[in-house]
């Protein structure tokens, strides 16, 4: 396949119109001691063949579709309506860019304009920018946010998502003496675990935390703003139909993984990251933020703003070098938002909550099977496999199609036998119940 | 006065009580839920999100498509963007359920066919740039620039080299040095010479502390850099690394590769070079390429081919920079960016970056006598014109708007910002010659306004969806969210 419209003689034209004789005088500029000596003969696939090449690929994946998966461990396996796939599939939005020329972008950036009211909303926060990269990105960006405001430790939990943790690592290469890792209190962040004597930049909460567990961030916010530090609170989106909005828990910054806000689990991205703030940080946050206006003819129209913030602008000193961003994904979790409504996305999240506690309850029911903390959780939480080899028990239940969840044993050495368990609205009341018989079963 | 239904909001749609959703009510019992939590953790207020029926959502959503310039509807030469056709296909295969639905934290065996596509991306990308080892996990292209700066600072601290400057040139992307100093380093801005890099200001700052020099290739005026033999070996002698910003690479596939060039590290961006879709702003994919001496320090985990073709995780990079991002990376980019280079083959991709050249140069042959075209030379995929004082007397950005109201989306302007009231177009090989003309006689016919009927490129655009917005007020007040106040005009 070749996606070049030229006939041979339609070139030679083009050819002649330039004022070269072949396509070799065309790139004479390109110094021969760099052309490339290469071979480059092996022509392209016929469509049907690629086709048929990336189907066999795809086949030897076992989605989770095909099985029960309760993977999470910061992405989820929610149901995405068909209107969400075909409005965002749109080619007007998908093949579209950054809106530098605002009166012919008008539908994208109205829609990330009400992506950043939904999020707001959802969030309790006052200025959304309309996406980052994804979630542990987001965050890097609102803790490099907060040091620029005010030097001083960042505090977060080990249990706070390992791969954020890691990414936090690599973006503060350059000091990372400032990240104090808090060590739980039976699985939660506590203000006794804090350091007494420090300064203090931010506390970092994830709520629910990795291991699914809900944070007191009142008493939190409140510690770190008695210490003129900030509160970022890092959630999952679709946990906030039913828990209370960070902005009324105290947050400065919220952050998060989008994804499962109608956003494929596509084996790790692309996802986006979100970030909401509380209106001081406005001027001082990462990404494009669209903003409403008004046309010659006064009317109310929409465009990218507050750019003096980004690196088209200020270079070397823009508050971040953030260019393209995800805004597609971002599109599409507002199209989800609003297809869902209200009552919509409370059911969703009520559910997620209900169907997780359902199971729960049943495995804490089997002999050899207990919870790793007692704590309240959303739709995720911890099991200790006692007595039986982890890593059997678990082979087994995939053998019998059910993805059990998510070992700890590759992020904690102490949490050797125990694995994570996430639960969607994508499981029945039969396949909770399969889950408990298979595991009784394999304990046993 | 009320809004037009036509314009409205989401959150000024009336319709309550529509929401779709339907939950498994037999599951749920209210009291009992809430008794599970402490009161204090729930949400006591309303959200506020809009309750639309499926049919007045889609109505919405399919007004707003309404209202775009794409690349499937439109002529897009937006310089550096690479705003080429999308092939469908690409579409088609990402969303295979075998893709769509693998979880990115699956035991391998249940994912070997993601893996084994990643690792022969990876390797595809070894052979178009000429270099030993690539990451997909960075984002986006400003996303590599910092997952190979810190990849540079790692080096050097490990060689116990204290070198904190990076040099850029003044026609560099504003990613270039908002990345370096992302990452610490003090940025160091050097003038270019007839558009190109100015080999006496490089001279001067080949000094001890230099860390990295950053350069596209060719170069934002589109020309390939002559001396670029030259500028790696002046670099390398002074002990620093040299980086390619791939935004440009679009000009090269099968003619010349950055790592024969000299070059260390680089970045692709998938959504230009390889034809995936810039999604309204994004989702993108900038897969960072290294030489030998640098693989170390590549993010983990990485894909390894084992024995009988199993790919497994592994961690073995010991100077590794940790992780750019959580999981590995944008996978449904790279997985069409995969799809385009098997569509087109090797030789396809030399033809696509020949083609791309051939347009640009067709271009600027046919607009060089109407409008200023300050670097008088063949240039490579895309190139930089002005408006000419008396044949095309205007702003850049009138003519810009007024490109919008013959149905095409206007160039890249402004930058390079080397050239004052710069126009830098890329029309991408995927253009036929009768799009290319139609857009030379548009651009002659706005020259002529220019010069008779200037009011016509400052009311301009007239026939979009919107007339010229006022970007001043929307930052002066800023109204970010429906419901934040409006001064009024
Ligand atoms: C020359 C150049 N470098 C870097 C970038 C940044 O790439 P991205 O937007 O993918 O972050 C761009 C994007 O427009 C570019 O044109």
């Amino acid at each position: 396949m070749h996606f070049t419209p030229h006939s041979e003689s339609i070139i030679e034209e083009m050819l002649k119109t330039i004022g070269v004789l072949n396509f070799e005088e065309l790139i004479r500029t390109v110094p021969s001691q760099v052309r490339c000596r290469e071979n480059w003969d092996e022509p392209g696939l016929k469509e049907s063949d690629v086709r048929k090449k990336y189907r066999n690929l795809a086949e030897e994946n076992e989605p989770v579709t095909r099985i029960q998966s309760y993977l999470g461990g910061g992405v989820y396996e929610h149901f995405i309506p068909s209107v969400v796939n075909h409005l965002a599939s749109r080619p007007e939005f998908v093949t579209s860019y950054t809106q530098y020329q605002p009166e012919s972008n008008q539908g994208m950036l109205q829609g990330l304009f009400e992506y950043q009211t939904l999020l707001c909303r959802l969030t309790g926060m006052d200025v959304s920018n309309s996406s980052h990269y994804d979630g542990a990105t987001s965050l890097a960006e609102a803790v490099l946010m907060a040091l620029r405001n005010k030097p001083g430790k960042i505090l977060y939990s080990k249990y706070l998502h390992p791969h954020y943790t890691e990414v936090l690592k690599t973006y503060l290469f350059n000091d990372r003496s400032c990240l104090f890792e808090v060590t739980p209190y039976e699985g939660t962040m506590t203000a006794e675990a804090f350091p007494k004597e420090e300064e203090i930049s931010a506390v970092i909460v994830q709520s629910p935390n990795f291991l699914g567990i809900i944070e007191d961030m009142i008493s939190l916010s409140e510690w770190a703003h008695a210490r003129g530090a900030v509160l970022i609170a890092v959630v999952n989106p679709v946990s906030l139909g039913m828990l209370e909005a960070p902005g009324n828990l105290g947050a400065d910054m919220v952050v998060g993984e989008g994804q499962p806000l109608g956003n494929s689990l596509s084996f790790g991205g692309p996802y986006f990251g979100f970030m909401c703030v509380k209106k001081e940080w406005m001027r001082k946050m990462p990404g494009r933020i669209v903003g409403q206006t008004a046309d010659k003819a006064g009317r109310r129209g929409f465009v990218l703003t507050l750019q003096t913030r980004e690196q088209h602008i200020r270079r070397e000193k823009a508050v971040s070098n953030i260019c393209s961003n995800e805004a597609l994904c971002a599109l599409r979790a507002a199209i989800y938002l609003a297809y869902l409504g209200e009552t919509g996305f409370k059911n969703l999240s009520e559910e997620c909550f209900e169907k997780a506690h359902l199971l729960q309850e049943k495995l804490s029911s089997i002999p050899g099977l207990v919870p790793v903390y007692n704590k309240p959780f959303f739709n995720e939480f911890a099991v200790r496999i006692k007595h039986k080899k982890i890593a059997s028990v678990l082979s087994k239940l995939r053998r019998n199609q059910i993805a059990a969840g998510i070992r700890l044993n590759q992020f904690y050495h102490d949490h050797a036998n125990d694995f994570l368990i996430a639960v969607t609205e994508t499981k029945t009341a039969e396949n909770l119940d399969y889950y408990y018989e298979i595991m009784k079963e394999v304990l046993a | 006065m009320k809004v037009p239904l036509s314009e409205q909001l989401l959150f000024e749609k009336a319709a309550s009580g529509s929401g779709q959703f339907s939950a498994e009510h037999s599951l749920l019992n209210r009291e009992k839920l809430v008794s599970r939590v402490p009161s204090f953790f729930l949400r006591k207020n309303e959200i506020g999100l809009p309750e639309l029926s499926e049919r007045d959502l889609v109505m919405h959503y399919t007004r707003l498509a309404g209202r775009m310039f794409s690349v499937d509807s439109h002529f897009y030469p937006l310089g550096s963007c690479t705003m080429k056709y999308n092939p469908k296909i690409s579409e088609d295969v990402s969303s295979e359920e075998g893709f769509q639905y693998a979880h990115p934290f699956q035991n391998e065996d249940d994912v070997q066919g993601c893996l084994q596509m990643m690792h022969e991306l990876e390797q595809r990308l070894n052979v178009i740039c000429g270099m030993d080892a690539f990451t997909l996990q960075p984002s986006a292209g400003a996303h590599g620039e910092l997952t190979a700066l810190l990849i540079a600072r790692k080096y050097f601290k490990d060689r116990k080299e204290e070198r904190i400057k990076v040099v850029v040139p003044d026609s560099s992307h504003g990613t270039n040095p908002a990345s370096a100093s992302l990452c610490g380093f003090h940025v160091v801005t050097i003038p270019s010479l007839n558009g190109e890099v100015d080999m006496a200001a490089l001279e001067r700052e080949c000094t001890s502390d230099l860390a990295v020099f950053m350069l596209t290739n060719p170069n934002t005026a589109g020309l390939f850099e002559k001396n670029i033999v030259s500028i790696c070996e002046k670099v390398h002698s002074a002990g620093g690394l040299t980086y390619y910003d791939g935004a440009n690479l679009n000009a090269l596939m099968g003619i010349a590769r950055p790592g024969d060039m000299g070059f260390d590290l680089l970045h692709v961006n998938l959504h230009k070079t390889m034809a995936t879709p810039h999604g309204g702003g994004g989702p993108g994919s900038g897969p960072v390429g290294v030489k030998a001496h640098l693989v170390s320090y590549l993010p983990v985990p990485f894909v390894e081919k084992k024995k009988d073709d199993v790919y497994k995780w592994s961690y073995k990079r010991p100077g590794t920079i940790g992780m750019m991002k959580s999981f590995w990376g944008n996978f449904g980019v790279a997985l069409k960016a995969a799809v385009y280079c098997d569509a087109l083959g090797f030789s396809g991709l030399k033809q696509a970056s020949l083609t791309a050249v051939l347009n640009a140069n067709y271009l600027k042959k046919k607009l060089e006598d109407t409008f200023t075209v300050p670097f008088n030379e063949l240039c490579m995929h895309e190139f930089v014109m002005t408006p000419h004082p008396e044949k095309s007397p205007a702003k850049t950005l009138d003519m810009a708007k007024r490109l919008l109201d013959f149905g095409i989306h206007a160039p890249t302007v402004y930058f390079p910002l080397t050239v004052k009231e710069s126009m830098m177009i890329e029309p991408t090989e995927t253009e036929s010659k009768d799009t290319l003309d139609e857009f030379v006689s548009v651009m002659m016919q706005i020259a002529d306004e220019a010069r008779n009927q200037p009011e016509k490129l400052h009311d301009a655009p007239l026939t979009t969806y919107r007339q010229r917005l006022d970007e001043v007020r929307a930052a002066r007040n800023p109204v970010l969210k429906y419901g934040d106040p409006v001064d009024p005009a």
